[in-house]
């Protein structure tokens, strides 16, 4: 089997390299990049892989077009490197399986089921010690019922994974790929996605700021944007930090887990001594699993609001045209 | 923001300090003027900011009319509340927590606690009513779910306001499931009429502004409101989630009345399509 990883990314030299280490050691044979415009050193730690002959990068330029960007390299990814999976991540994604390698779990995929979605479990940001985000950040948010903000950057969701298909489409986010040769297979998530949106003040405003002017310019980005406007932004991102306290809390009260599945898988790397057996990776696991649901029904109930205001603005029903005046 | 309804002068006077201290930039005030100490409150603040508005009654003036005195000061929210309301952002500022809400909705639903009355000193009523009602571990029948959301609405030209259909028969499309603004309500309830509300919890949050408020006007400084932590945020969900149940019922009646729509439509499409077919056959050649 080959699997090739998709990859979007932008200014996250802090975290890229381990990414593409860690998943060309979990199993991926091929990575393909899109790099938007990237000024910070991503460029070059992509074109040293690249010289290995482990990824393609592709130069991608003017505003983000997330969905369209990954669409292409999915289907590069069938057309001219053979994959037979695909993962769809951005940089600070990283993907891993519950049991197994990656490469078992897609193996155990019987045909024509061809989708399957691993869960994002969403690592908060930890107090800047000079450590590296892997070393700090491993406390992760487990709600007991899903954060359906949708200004929040912890909502529940999955990240699909798909065997190839060159007509395939990818959503913004990656969160569905849609095949006409692949059925999907929901409900169940044999891997996790561990996720690391906010690491830093700098990288919390930065991403913020741009993504705010891009192509879905969600809430949490707005609020990073405003927060600049307003020169607010130190005092916002530290409400986002998780101190001692609020770690105490969250970890007595069930809300947050310890999770130290990826510090020490990058340590494995490094040849560093690692597992204390303190991984936590199935902590929360059936309650965040039964979250996504509860969240993906709002996400129904949200869109079925829009159908019916649509359906409205078409025009009321006969009845009410033809009721006397 | 308008305001309606009837409430002590201290209450009036709180609310209003704090709502402007808040976010929010404008307030009309009905006001039936059967309280002379309420009267000397409303008059006592700028006109720039706090808007008097004499009505023979409270209910002479319609929800609909006062929002609309309210957006012509050019306001993008309106928040219409009540004279014994607190409406409390999970954010920084009011302004801060409806500017990030995506367009596509235009109405936000805010969370109600009902706040305990302690005694009968209405002077200290934010000093001394600090018990909440909470839906962590409720047992709230079905039908009492509707009582305890609150609607803001994204102005827009005509804008209606109707208490009954806050989405105006689904034109107007509601933020669900997540409530980022709770509104401390002060009606002087007790614990005994409180019942289908949920279980009470001590929350200082109100008082601790109000203090702050009143020692930061000395100084001349303004008021900023902590953000919630994701471990309060986790915590409020599952509040979220007990009040999701009325959504469900929504939704219910939704996919209902879709169907009847699309049955309807289905019913003229078919005959539509016969008649075209019967033209095109007579059509000679």
């Amino acid at each position: 089997m080959k699997l090739v990883q998709t990859l979007v990314v932008r200014d996250e030299a802090d975290i890229v390299e381990d990414h593409i280490a860690y998943h060309l050691d979990a199993g991926v044979d091929f990575v393909i990049a899109s790099d938007h415009e990237s000024q910070d050193g991503t460029t070059e730690i992509l074109e040293r892989y690249a010289r290995d002959g482990v990824l393609h990068r592709i130069t991608v330029h003017g505003q983000m077009r997330d969905g369209p960007w990954r669409t292409e390299m999915a289907r590069l990814a069938a057309t001219t490197y053979g994959a037979d999976w695909i993962i769809n991540t951005d940089a600070d994604e990283f993907w891993m399986p519950h049991r197994g390698s990656l490469k078992a779990v897609f193996a155990a995929v019987p045909e024509p089921y061809g989708v399957v979605f691993a869960l994002s479990r969403h690592f908060v940001p930890r107090p800047d010690d000079g450590a590296s985000f892997a070393e700090r950040m491993t406390a992760r948010v487990s709600p007991p019922a899903a954060i359906n903000d949708p200004t929040s950057p912890y909502r529940p969701h999955l990240k699909a994974a798909h065997r190839a298909d060159p007509h395939v489409a990818i959503s913004f986010g990656a969160h569905v790929a849609r095949s006409g040769r692949w059925r999907p297979l929901h409900h169940w998530h044999p891997a996790d996605v561990l996720h690391f949106p906010f690491r830093s003040l700098e990288q919390w405003e930065n991403k913020g700021v741009r993504r705010a002017r891009g192509d879905k310019p969600l809430g949490q980005y707005v609020t990073a944007f405003r927060a600049r406007e307003g020169g607010r932004t130190a005092s916002r991102y530290q409400a986002l930090v998780v101190d001692g306290d609020a770690l105490d809390r969250g970890l007595a009260d069930g809300s947050l887990a310890a999770d130290y599945r990826l510090r020490d898988a990058l340590r494995r790397l490094r040849g560093e001594p690692s597992d204390d057996g303190r991984a936590g990776g199935d902590v929360g696991l059936v309650a965040e699993g039964a979250g996504v649901r509860d969240a993906e029904l709002v996400r129904l109930e949200r869109r079925l609001d829009d159908l019916c205001a649509r359906m409205r603005a078409i025009g009321p029903p006969a009845r009410a045209r033809a009721a006397p005046r | 923001m308008t305001m309606a309804g009837e409430a002590a002068s201290e209450l009036v006077a709180a609310s209003l300090a704090f709502h402007l201290n808040a976010g929010v930039d404008y307030i009309v005030v009905a006001d039936p003027g059967t309280n002379a100490d309420v009267t000397e409150v409303l008059e006592s603040f700028s006109t720039d900011v706090v808007r008097r508005l004499a009505v023979g009654a409270p209910d002479l003036v319609s929800a609909t009319e006062l929002a609309r005195r309210a957006t012509e000061s050019g306001a993008d929210w309106v928040i219409p509340s009540r004279a014994d309301e607190f409406w409390w952002p999970r954010g920084e500022s009011l302004t801060d927590v409806l500017a990030v809400v995506p367009p596509r909705y235009g109405v936000v639903q805010a969370l109600v606690r009902e706040f305990v009355a302690e005694g009968d000193d209405d002077a200290r009523f934010a000093e001394g009513m600090t018990i909440r009602t909470s839906l962590l571990d409720a047992d709230v029948p079905p039908g009492d779910f509707h009582r305890l959301l609150r609607p803001v609405y994204r102005t827009q030209p005509d804008l209606v306001l109707d208490d009954s259909d806050w989405t105006l028969g689904g034109r107007r499309v509601p933020l669900r499931a997540w409530y980022p603004i709770e509104v401390f309500r002060f009606s002087g309830a007790r614990p005994d009429q409180l019942a289908g509300h949920g279980t009470l919890v001590e929350d200082t949050r109100l008082r601790d502004a109000l203090l702050r408020i009143r020692e930061e006007q000395s100084s001349g400084g303004r008021l900023t409101l902590p953000v919630p932590t994701v471990v309060d945020d986790a915590s409020y969900a599952i509040e979220c989630a007990a009040v999701g149940e009325v959504d469900l019922v929504r939704l219910d009646e939704q996919i209902r009345a879709l169907e009847l729509r699309i049955a309807e439509l289905e019913s003229r499409f078919w005959p539509t399509v016969r008649r075209s077919l019967k033209r095109l056959a007579r059509r000679p050649g």
